[in-house]
């Protein structure tokens, strides 16, 4: 086969791989054809190349050594000359008078056009973030200021890639078809992804108000993002709406991460316990003590809405293979127990868990609640002041009277 | 008479009939075609013809990693490309009878 011939006689520009490299024959006719195709948009020049430069490596393991710049150009015409039947072969535009938007007053628009997405990229997403409306409507103005260059331009935005800033700043980008170039490919995918996720949690806040539907919607507009991205590749003009999309999604991603971060903190649900707590702390059993420091037993506690106050007296994990342990209802008549009902612990002889009966206890009873005044207002605590809770000395609420008949469940 | 005026209205067919006899990259349609006898044909219309026909959905392909140099891409003709290349034939057919019937009889 030629082609091995071609390689193994090592010809600088004969070996195919050679053909990458922007210097030799093959290299310098593909920086000639890339040259004459710099209207057409960016991917489908990338993928036209690909094609060029296998075609030159074909031709160099065909022609060997003979491969120079005279060889190239006897077989294939000039860059320029290959490019033009290239374009009128595929069917693209014929390339636009080069004169026209390169000097003087014809590069205004496509000057405006790049402060335009400028502003617009940077002032939108500002100033929607901060709620700053002169921000916003500047950057809006930097959309109207585009149009003209927009309207006027093809997909390429020749005149906007011609102005030398543009030109300086795209010729930094590594090299097309190189490690860098190709690693920066597939970041972009991803972030193609990441836009989609970010829009998909956008809409999905904004359309239901929850989290939910965001991930059926990401289903659809994950492909469209990659569509998008696909598109923008191809026709240039669409950077002027998917650039500053894209920056509303970078500050869209700053805040969902902001706050994500602390909101573990404040989340109700998973900081729910059984139980009654006081400043952090579990009540397990409650000690009723008289105004006069004596200690009250077969005592029921209600809160103020008449609902009974229970604790978990329960320090046994996974205990629950007996009943015993169970200091919230009487075992034997399924009634809850007044207080105090003591603490379940796992007994120090059998290592069960078993109600431990409240112990001693001594407490300081305010002196000034000792004095024992007649009336009402010693024995009727603050709760029952209200017309609602009815009676206080007739006995508990009605409501959660925890009799037999109507234990309060748990 | 430049056959190279006469190729250009018939390489849509001639790069469709040489990629339905075998799947190929781009220098080997062209070497078909010069092999067929299509000797003028020009390398970058091959190359141009094929990317048309491959956005216009007619075809598909595929890489195949090559040992010396850059990897190959195949072009093989997909069910649009062979509806498209039937027409085509008809419509050629259709033409070269009119032709002969307006040449042969002088």
């Amino acid at each position: 086969m030629t082609q091995q011939d071609g390689t193994q006689q090592g010809g600088p520009a004969a070996v195919g791989a050679s053909v990458r490299e922007a210097d030799g024959p093959a290299g310098r006719f593909l920086t000639g054809v890339r040259a004459a195709l710099a209207d057409l948009p960016a991917g489908e020049v990338d993928e036209i190349l690909d094609d060029v430069r296998s075609h030159l490596s074909d031709l160099a393991a065909e022609l060997g050594d003979a491969l120079d710049d005279r060889a190239l150009a006897d077989r294939l015409g000039t860059p320029a000359r290959y490019a033009d039947e290239l374009r009128a072969a595929a069917g693209y535009p014929p390339p636009p008078p080069a004169a026209a938007p390169t000097t003087g007053s014809g590069r205004a628009p496509a000057r405006l056009a790049v402060v335009g997405l400028i502003a617009s990229t940077l002032l939108i997403p500002l100033g929607l973030a901060l709620g700053v409306e002169v921000a916003l409507l500047l950057g809006l103005l930097g959309v109207v200021v585009s149009l003209p260059a927009l309207v006027s331009g093809g997909p390429g935005m020749r005149a906007v890639a011609e102005l030398p800033a543009v030109r300086s700043l795209v010729g930094h980008r590594p090299r097309p078809g190189g490690p860098a170039a190709r690693f920066l490919a597939d970041l972009q995918v991803g972030w193609w992804v990441v836009r989609a996720l970010l829009a998909a949690l956008v809409l999905s806040l904004g359309v239901s108000g929850a989290w939910s539907a965001a991930l059926p919607l990401a289903l659809v507009v994950v492909p469209a993002s990659i569509w998008l991205g696909r598109f923008s590749q191809r026709d240039r003009r669409v950077l002027w709406l998917v650039v500053p999309l894209n920056a509303l999604a970078v500050v869209v991603a700053v805040l969902v991460s902001g706050r994500l971060v602390p909101q573990p903190e404040p989340v109700s649900p998973s900081t729910y316990s059984p139980g009654l707590w006081q400043d952090g702390d579990e009540v397990r059993d409650i000690r009723p003590i008289g105004a006069d420091g004596v200690p009250l037993s077969g005592v029921y506690l209600f809160d103020q809405d008449g609902h009974p106050i229970d604790t978990q007296g329960n320090r046994c994990d996974g205990d629950y293979d007996n009943g015993s342990y169970d200091t919230y209802r009487d075992p034997s008549t399924g009634s809850a127990r007044p207080y105090p009902r003591g603490t379940a612990e796992y007994g120090s002889a059998t290592g069960r868990c078993v109600v431990v009966p409240p112990g001693p206890l001594v407490v300081a009873v305010p002196p000034a609640t000792v004095v024992p005044t007649a009336g009402p207002q010693t024995s009727v605590p603050p709760g029952s002041v209200e017309p609602t809770a009815g009676v206080p000395t007739a006995g508990p609420p009605t409501s959660g009277v925890p009799t037999s008949a109507a234990p309060p469940t748990g | 008479m430049d056959t190279s005026q006469l190729l250009k209205g018939v390489l849509d067919l001639a790069v469709l009939a040489v990629l339905d006899r075998a799947d190929g990259y781009g220098y080997e349609v062209v070497r078909g075609l010069r092999a067929a006898g299509l000797e003028e044909v020009g390398d970058a219309s091959v190359y141009g013809t094929l990317r048309r026909l491959y956005n216009a959905g007619l075809l598909t392909s595929y890489v195949v990693p090559s040992g010396e140099g850059p990897h190959r891409k195949y072009y093989s003709l997909n069910e649009p490309g062979r509806v498209r290349l039937g027409e085509q034939i008809k419509a050629w057919q259709a033409f070269a009878d009119t032709m002969k019937g307006l040449v042969g009889a002088q």
